[in-house]
């Protein structure tokens, strides 16, 4: 990273190569559409790229970092555009045929971690994993999640904080 | 700063974390947190579950020309040229919007034919010259909205349908501004299939009575567009008959 910070072009290659798959998956996994998604992971690469200097190492991993930029992005995207009525079922069905038909270490490994996510997230009581959904995948504000599921901002944003500790708990393997 | 301040700023830490509260909350939110030790804890408690909310995401290969575009512009930016990045996708078909235009007040069979008459010039002058080599695309399909005149006097739009397949948009011209201040009212996208009618985006118009919005739908099976005025964020159903609409039948 620090190549990368001193504007080496060929090591942000590396930083792609390594962070731009699950950057572009989270993208399409928000909008549902393939090239919104290309769209959005170039604009926060190119983003990433310029602030390259403000990557601060004890504030968490690159991938953290990067994750972070194109989720920013993303919900950007989704208000300025609006592109929640997407299908996810539909998305899901593309999901399948993008998959890489034959899979790297590394894939097996983030497959692996995204089935172990998954699972924690389906752990979670049905009312706070939709919250979360809502907000992190689908870019609602907590007041459009409020009116969308007829419940008060304050329930909202209880059972946010509550799913995300339990969540915590779930995969640092602390007891409930 | 009041127990009660903190409490309600400390609910909001969660929603803070998920990005989920509007740019003003955010902002106070961000502002109480540099000075409270507390909430900064809970950031950093809860932060790790959001952290890892991306990598329950399945696991998909971008395309290749997106890293040829991404570093082609890093590469240009890093020797000083300041090369524009290659446009991929929605830019792409922004671009073809803004280099095709529509001309403002410009009616249905009027702009059917201005649009088409861009569209050849475009084909003729080369544009798009990748979609000309091999393996052309259908080329792009543009259809004229119907204004209702009585509601949108000097208003005009049109649909570019993509021929490589990207989404639908509506790009509207000469329309009144919203929202605005007074109604806060915006303009909401619809798909009509048969008896259905379906959200399929929200459109903002600015001052200069222009604006575009991207339906990330399908729109293969539908039969019409409708853009309706709708209260802020949008509705379930249209609430009015539409103020413009395209036909795709």
């Amino acid at each position: 990273m620090q190549l990368v910070q001193d504007g080496d072009p060929r090591a942000f290659e590396v930083v792609y190569d390594r962070h731009g798959g699950p950057a572009f998956s989270l993208a399409y996994r928000m909008v549902g559409n393939r090239v919104v998604a290309e769209d959005i992971t170039q604009e926060a690469f190119l983003s990433i790229w310029r602030s390259r200097s403000r990557y601060q190492r004890e504030r968490g991993s690159v991938r953290t970092w990067v994750l972070g930029i194109v989720h920013h992005r993303t919900i950007d995207a989704l208000r300025r555009n609006f592109v929640h009525e997407r299908r996810r079922t539909s998305a899901e069905g593309l999901e399948e045929r993008e998959e890489a038909a034959e899979l790297t270490e590394v894939e097996v490994v983030r497959r692996d971690e995204a089935r172990t996510v998954r699972s924690a997230l389906d752990g979670l009581p049905g009312e706070q994993c939709r919250v979360i959904e809502l907000a992190y995948f689908g870019g609602f504000t907590h007041m459009q999640i409020a009116s969308m599921l007829d419940m008060p901002v304050g329930t909202v944003k209880g059972r946010m904080r509550l799913g995300l500790d339990k969540l915590r708990r779930t995969l640092s393997g602390e007891a409930a | 700063m009041t127990p009660a301040d903190h409490d309600r700023y400390a609910d909001s830490v969660a929603a803070h974390l998920l990005g989920a509260l509007p740019e003003l909350e955010e902002q106070a939110l961000a502002r109480h947190v540099m000075g409270c030790a507390s909430c900064r804890d809970e950031v950093e408690r809860l932060r790790a579950a959001v952290d890892a909310l991306p990598r329950s995401v399945t696991p998909l290969n971008p395309p290749r020309h997106l890293r040829r575009s991404i570093m082609g512009a890093v590469a240009a930016e890093a020797a000083g040229a300041g090369a524009e990045p290659r446009p991929t996708g929605l830019t792409r078909v922004r671009e073809r919007i803004r280099s095709a235009g529509i001309a403002p007040r410009l009616r249905p069979v009027a702009a059917w034919a201005g649009a088409a008459l861009v569209l050849a010039a475009g084909v003729v002058a080369g544009y798009g010259a990748d979609e000309l080599s091999g393996g052309d695309p259908p080329p792009d399909r543009r259809v004229a909205a119907t204004v209702d005149e009585s509601r949108l006097a000097e208003g005009s739009g049109a649909l570019l349908l993509p021929g490589d397949g990207g989404p639908a948009v509506l790009s509207v011209q000469g329309v009144p501004t919203l929202p605005d201040a007074d109604t806060n009212e915006i303009y909401q996208l619809w798909l009509v299939r048969g008896n259905e009618r379906i959200p399929a985006a929200l459109l903002s118009v600015g001052a200069d009575g222009s604006g575009t919005a991207t339906i990330p739908q399908g729109i293969d099976d539908a039969d019409a567009v409708w853009v309706t005025r709708e209260r802020p964020g949008g509705s379930r159903a249209p609430t009015e008959r539409p103020v413009m609409s395209v036909s795709l039948g």
